[in-house]
């Protein structure tokens, strides 16, 4: 069994925590985009050349997919985990293509104890992936409900 | 897409239609981008947080561009049959304020919609417009389960456009 982490064991702080690292196969973002998100240009080759994006891409909708599976692989599964509320805000910056390997990484942006449940904590998480040239392509502010070590667990 | 930036009205809504979330179709995605015991495990999810299995939270607003998708194909066949152009869709900048305000149970059957609350032309890509929407999801009891604050680029017409 691995270290469980509280809401007391997340500083806010400047410092960056690397979760890993995942990539997609071209059939992966064409499987996705299928059902999610199915635009030509995450389907095709040629749709995707002549789109805005440069080639087949993935869909944003999956690379936000695979950051959250990340934080919850490398993080969250490791917490007293209460679930998330949301997003505060995601930018897609630059294309993801087939086989780029996406590096990610998160920092605490602020934390505060819930007034209405006082056993639980509320963290914003900034998450950001960037790939192989160091290009940064997907970041997102993400709210998660951890639970304290102290106070309405006894 | 189908219709062009001009032919938008802020204030529209768009109904984007029904989504029926099976316990199979949330455990597949679960599976694989949100492994947490309480969208995977039947058992787990009935002493979980929600009561019944849940859809990951990115999953149902996954849904609402699959929904969005939809609409738009349909839309776009309808003007096509009509001989009229269909314009294009660009990329998503991103989104904002993006809310899951009610877990999604198995068997729950969401409604989407999106509704056009901004757009402007921009100068350094003047042959797309930007439209900003605000987007909901209701369960079938009416209760509001998601939100969000998205941008997309639209088409401009150069017709009407130089019509104005």
């Amino acid at each position: 069994m691995s270290t469980l982490y509280y809401y007391e064991d997340f500083i806010v702080d400047e410092s960056w925590h690397s979760i890993g690292v995942f990539s997609s196969t071209k059939d992966q973002i064409i499987d996705f985009a299928s059902l999610y998100d199915p635009q030509p240009m995450h389907l095709n080759e040629a749709a995707g050349k002549a789109s805005m994006l440069g080639g087949l891409a993935s869909s944003g909708w999956q690379t936000g997919a695979l950051l959250i599976k990340q934080m919850v692989e490398q993080l969250l599964t490791n917490t007293v985990n209460y679930g998330s509320p949301g997003v505060k805000e995601a930018h897609w910056l630059a294309p993801v293509f087939p086989d780029d390997c996406l590096s990610v990484r998160y920092k605490v942006l602020l934390k505060r104890v819930s007034n209405s449940k006082p056993h639980m904590g509320i963290i914003d998480f900034l998450i950001e992936a960037a790939n192989q040239d160091d290009i940064k392509v997907m970041t997102m502010v993400s709210t998660q409900f951890i639970g304290l070590k102290t106070g309405g667990q006894t | 897409m189908s219709f062009y930036f001009e032919e938008i009205e802020i204030g529209e809504v768009l109904d984007l239609g029904d989504f029926k979330f099976t316990a199979e179709l949330i455990k597949s995605y679960s599976e694989i981008y949100d492994p947490l015991p309480f969208h995977l495990d039947e058992e787990a999810a009935r002493n979980g947080p929600f009561g019944a299995i849940a859809a990951s939270g990115w999953q149902v607003s996954a849904i609402w561009m699959h929904c969005m998708c939809r609409t738009l194909h349909q839309l776009a066949e309808d003007r096509l049959s009509l001989g009229e152009p269909v314009a294009k869709m660009g990329p998503s900048p991103g989104f904002k304020n993006m809310r899951w305000l009610k877990p999604v149970l198995a068997g729950d059957v969401i409604s989407y919609e999106c509704e056009i609350t901004n757009k402007r032309t921009t100068n350094s890509r003047p042959e797309w417009g930007i439209l900003f929407i605000h987007n909901r999801a209701k369960n079938q009891h009416g209760e509001m389960v998601m939100e969000f604050d998205g941008i997309v680029f639209v088409e401009r017409n150069i017709v009407l456009k130089e019509g104005n």
